[in-house]
């Protein structure tokens, strides 16, 4: 049948018609939806960390005995920690542990002017093996001598370091002319200089950092300060890939020191799936709400074709008397319910973008538009309604001819 | 009647198949609609839910003129001399209120005196004891401290604390070690059926205090103040110190940081309201005078439902959930009522014999209508007990989202099927059901008698 | 122009093989009218079905302009219907969603015809049957007359080598029959064959030549012998 007889077919048939298209037209809206504001959460999730996530450890214990001398506790549990046999490197961190921003908004600069925008990073301030707990691979120059650590309480007492080693993505963002190596940049809001000696491989490292888009934005200052607040952290290297056991054996020694509780000692890899739990989270049931939007629209068009193909039967079988071979039927079902399914999918795709509109400016959602990815959905759920036809449009297909010979 | 639900009864039964797919189609949609409504209804729920109107949060705007407050949750607590007054009016009478409370947010490490336990963090309340009735606590062992003990070193522990550091044991008389001193315990409360923690308006969903110590003590022995602590932009390089140690400073200093919950009485609120409101406009205009008060929202008394209310506003990725939810339904009533017209050709030749001997329109309705009530209750039934799957699923993906922060008894209040929702839901779906039904029905009332028998 | 060497068909159920036919020969020449008869279950609505390439057999051969036919796939044996057969039946099997003209179009687009082509066939054949002005009815608008007289259109706007007619009257009263039937034998008359099946002893005595099935067997019978066995 041509077309022209097709489509006459279709508005005969206007409620199975209008039902297949409505159908189809619902689930692009949630699926089309449901793919844009999935496809950034996806996008951020699959960022390669580059780093040991199963053998990087952050520690974070607070102090609320306030006569306890922070300094010699810190020295104390460094000397114990790097006893545990799991333990590869331990390094005292102030404010940034791994994935983890515990407090502050670190910018850096690449010179003194006040108007200039500062780049986001995450800065570790380390004592110690603090490079090798953290695992950095240097490409360029050198990391820090055993003399250029500073360990001080903070104030005004406190000692400033004057070298850094930063992140390749970060040397480039900074120097994108030149060699960031030898190299002054300013940190902290004093804006205290520092030079670079050394330049590491790109790893994902800050939490502030991944927010603000900065994923590969790191460096490591040899200073680092206590006694600020209460809090004390560590950031370790163990050689037991995500063992539980190590955990405990690391949360046990240390609670052995009266004074100080031991909050959290967790793998990094626990500190990324936080980084994008809400998110994720958000997309996985939008995922899933869709994966049931296709699963109850794919049975109903296989419902509503295998009803109208049962009511045209005969029809069907005339078809085949007068010439039309099994692929003809059945091709004439598939474009049938193809013209349905472009109608449907139009009307989807428009609802989707007023839907996607209606998130953005009332719900505060961030679903931006990709039409590449409109495409695919239109094809995904086109190739759904055509398999969905396909079995009963097969059946179909086997009507003998014969049928128009059968007296009713 | 008999007859007809006889007759409905077999109709169901005719073309087992695609009633069982009809059906099938409609549970799925029922419960992810059961599932999300009921999310959404539930955040509107909570242990004080029937105060909503009687409490109300007081607050004294003292910011800057150009203090941006961007939502409820922001509205600035009351600085330590504005509590003092506050106070005072309601000690003199100036303002009748059935009860009034105050209360700051703090944290300290608790302990117990020997090994027996390690220490636990612990946000806490510091609170005065009209607190303990008017948001309802329940206590499960001793009680609140009475109006002369403000001042002194005890405390009252939450269950999971009291869990933690006594085994769950009647701790009543026992003492906990706070920042090195001992406080006794005077009682246990029990906060899990409290979803939220209003106290210090930032309804969060995902713990709730872990002791309440008495307000004055805290502030004498400076327990920090942690949360939301707004200060004018004059005193914002002390702010750490305000939090951490320097209460005497922060007692004079324009930093907001105790919260303010007057309850009124059901017969006289817009009296009681009337008379709070103006106290507080009185007050701030004599306090403009010494260049206090300069933001045009001067003074702010907002409800418990209010704050509700806004919370249905922050959940934002839930009401997306709902709205896919309706689509979702919607799709499955389009198959059920494609569902239905393949099964009334099926049996269009039926109808048409029953019309033939003699059933009018409306019988022939109602036999349907009785049919798919039949259909949609089992949908509905099925619907019900896939929500509370539904929420399972819900709850834990939400403890996978709040990672450590989420306590579990708390989060899954929040998602536990509330059963008057469940009801009022049921009702509505019902009477989805039937109207998208109406089209084929009455499409096959509309088959002419023994127009099907012939041939 | 048709030719049937030995064909039979059986049917298979669980429990027991029904001879439709057995045996079968038949030769049918260029312009001939014939006329198969036989009492319900005689194998009639089987032999209609072989002949039109409804189903398939399993033994004999079916040479069909030449071809044999025997062995063909679904799309070759579709092409053949389409081409070389012209259907007409009891129950008119008009699509009853699309009008006249649509209705003979059909295998028209089938066949891959040009828009003008088709649209002068069945213009054409609307006149032949005497419905030219009706092209936009719907079947339902017409009586059974009339909508036989459709799918004879249907069924000559194809230029078919033979048209296969089964019970063409059964569905029509006295008056409409005779219309029908004149139709047919003119159509016959101007050169077309015609093979219809029939139980109806007096429709069968317009034809050249009548063939009896029995019990799966087909025989050539004198016209005098039809009365008999009618009675």
């Amino acid at each position: 049948m041509a077309i022209k007889h097709i489509l006459k077919l279709i508005f005969k048939h206007k409620s199975i018609s209008l039902l297949i298209t409505l159908q189809i037209a619902i689930a692009v809206t949630i699926v089309g939806n449901t793919s844009f504001i999935s496809y950034r959460t996806l996008q951020n999730w699959l960022i390669p960390s580059h780093m040991a996530e199963e053998q990087i450890i952050n520690v974070y214990t607070r102090v609320f005995d306030k006569d306890l001398d922070q300094g010699a506790l810190i020295e104390r549990d460094l000397q114990n920690l790097r006893a545990l046999p799991e333990v590869e490197f331990a390094s005292y961190a102030a404010n940034e542990l791994v994935l983890a921003t515990v407090n502050g908004r670190n910018f850096v600069h690449n010179s003194l002017d006040r108007e200039k925008q500062g780049e986001r990073l995450a800065l570790f301030a380390q004592t110690p093996q603090g490079v090798e707990a953290l695992g950095v691979k240097l490409t360029q120059g050198r990391t820090f001598y055993d003399t250029e650590y500073m360990f001080t309480s903070t104030g005004p007492q406190a000692q400033r370091a004057s070298v850094v080693v930063i992140s390749n993505t970060l040397a480039q963002a900074l120097f994108p002319e030149q060699n960031a190596l030898g190299q002054t940049l300013f940190l902290h809001t004093e804006r205290l200089p520092y030079q670079v000696i050394g330049i590491y491989e790109d790893m994902m490292l800050g939490e502030n950092a991944v927010y603000n888009n900065s994923w590969y934005h790191s460096a490591i200052i040899p200073e680092a300060h206590y006694g600020q607040n209460s809090q004390v952290n560590y950031i370790l290297k163990v050689h037991t890939d995500g063992s539980k056991r190590t955990l405990e054996n690391i949360e046990n020694l240390l609670f052995k020191e009266e004074g100080r509780i031991v909050k959290q000692v967790e793998y990094a890899a626990r500190a990324k799936k936080r980084l994008w739990d809400g998110r994720s989270t958000f997309a996985f049931i939008m995922m899933g709400i869709s994966g049931i939007a296709i699963l109850v629209t794919g049975v109903g068009i296989i419902a509503l074709v295998s009803f109208s193909i049962s009511v045209r039967t005969k029809e069907i079988g005339v078809l085949r008397a007068l010439g039309a071979s099994q692929n003809r039927v059945l091709r004439t079902l598939l474009l049938e319910n193809s013209i349905l399914a472009f109608v449907g999918i139009a009307v989807g795709l428009f609802a989707a973008l007023w839907l996607n509109q209606y998130f953005v400016t009332n719900l505060r959602i961030q679903g931006l538009i990709v039409p590449w990815l409109a495409a695919i959905v239109a094809i995904a759920v086109w190739l759904l309604s055509a398999c969905a036809v396909y079995i009963p449009a097969r059946k179909a297909a086997k009507i003998a001819p014969a049928q128009v010979t059968k007296t009713s | 009647m008999n007859d007809l639900l006889h007759l409905a009864w077999q109709g169901f039964r005719q073309k087992s198949k695609l009633t069982s797919l009809m059906i099938a189609n409609l549970v799925i949609g029922i419960t992810l609609l059961l599932t999300m409504g009921t999310i959404i209804a539930q955040s509107g729920q909570s242990a004080i839910s029937h105060k909503l109107d009687q409490l109300h949060h007081i607050s004294l705007n003292f910011m800057d003129a150009e203090f941006d407050r961007r939502n409820a949750f922001r509205t600035p607590p009351l600085t330590y001399r504005d509590t003092q007054a506050l106070t005072q009016a309601y000690q003199q009478d100036d303002i009748e209120l059935e009860n009034l409370s105050f209360s700051y947010t703090t944290s300290f490490v608790l302990d117990v005196e020997d090994d027996t336990a390690r220490p636990m963090d612990a946000t806490s309340s510091a609170v005065d004891n009209a607190f303990f009735p008017m948001m309802q606590i329940p206590f499960l062992y001793g009680a609140a401290w009475g109006d002369d003990m403000s001042e002194e070193a005890i405390i009252v522990l939450d269950k999971k604390a009291n869990d933690h550091l006594f085994a769950g044991q009647n701790s009543v008389g026992k003492r906990v070690v706070i920042n090195n001193q001992l406080l006794e315990v005077v009682g246990v409360v029990d906060l899990s059926s409290h979803t939220y923690r209003f106290q210090n308006i930032s309804f969060s969903n995902r713990e709730n205090d872990l002791a309440f110590v008495p307000l004055g003590y805290a502030i004498n022995h400076n327990l920090p103040r942690v949360g939301y602590m707004p200060c004018m932009t004059k005193e914002e390089p002390a702010r750490p110190s305000y939090r951490q140690s320097d209460i005497n400073g922060l007692k004079t200093a324009e930093c907001g940081f105790i919260h303010a919950w007057a309850e009124v009485s059901l017969l006289n609120s817009d009296e009681q309201l009337g008379n709070l409101t103006l106290w507080l406009r009185n007050y701030t205009k004599q306090q403009a005078s010494q260049g206090r008060f300069t933001h045009l929202e001067s003074y702010y008394v907002q409800s418990l439902r209010l704050f509700h209310d806004t919370i249905y506003g922050f959940m934002d990725w839930e009401r997306v959930y709902l709205n896919f939810a309706y689509l979702l339904f919607a799709i499955t009533l389009v198959n059920t009522v494609g569902i239905l017209l393949a099964k009334n050709q099926h049996r269009a030749k039926l109808v048409s014999l029953y019309r033939a001997l003699g059933a009018n329109r409306a019988y022939i309705i109602q036999i349907q209508i009785i049919e798919l009530f039949i259909a949609a209750s089992i949908a509905i039934i099925l619907g019900l007990v896939g929500a509370q799957i539904g929420l399972y699923v819900m709850y834990l993906l939400a403890l996978y989202q709040m990672d450590y922060v989420g306590v579990a008894d708390q989060v899954l209040k929040l998602y536990s099927m509330d059963m008057l929702f469940a009801l009022k839901a049921a009702g509505a779906i019902y009477l989805t059901i039937i109207i998208a039904g109406l089209f084929p029905i009455i499409k096959a009332s509309r088959i002419a008698p023994a127009s099907q028998l012939r041939g | 122009m048709l030719k049937m060497n030995d064909i039979s068909k059986i049917y298979r159920t669980d429990l027991v093989e029904t001879h439709a036919l057995s045996g079968v020969n038949l030769t049918v020449e260029e312009g001939e009218f014939i006329a198969v008869t036989g009492p319900s279950g005689s194998g009639k609505t089987t032999f209609l079905n072989i002949t039109g390439l409804l189903e398939t057999f399993e033994e004999g051969q079916y040479f069909l302009d030449g071809e044999d036919v025997s062995q063909l796939s679904d799309k070759h044996l579709s092409r053949l219907r389409n081409e070389k057969i012209g259907f007409i039946f009891q129950g008119f099997n008009l699509i009853s969603d699309l009008n006249l003209y649509d209705n003979i179009e059909v295998p028209l687009i089938f066949r891959g015809l040009n828009k003008q082509i088709r649209k002068q066939r069945i213009e054409e054949s609307l006149e032949l049957v005497g419905l030219g002005s009706r092209a936009n009815h719907f079947p339902a608008q017409l009586s059974g007359g009339q909508q036989q007289r459709v799918a004879i259109a249907r069924a000559l706007a194809g230029k078919p080598r033979f048209l296969l007619a089964d019970e063409p009257t059964g569905n029509l009263d006295t008056m409409m029959a005779r219309q029908v039937m004149e139709l047919l034998q003119e159509i016959n008359r101007q050169g077309t064959t015609l093979i219809m099946v029939t139980h109806d002893n007096e429709l069968a005595q317009r034809a050249h030549r009548n063939i009896q099935i029995l019990d799966g067997q087909l025989s050539d019978i004198a016209k005098s012998q039809l009365t008999d066995l009618a009675v």
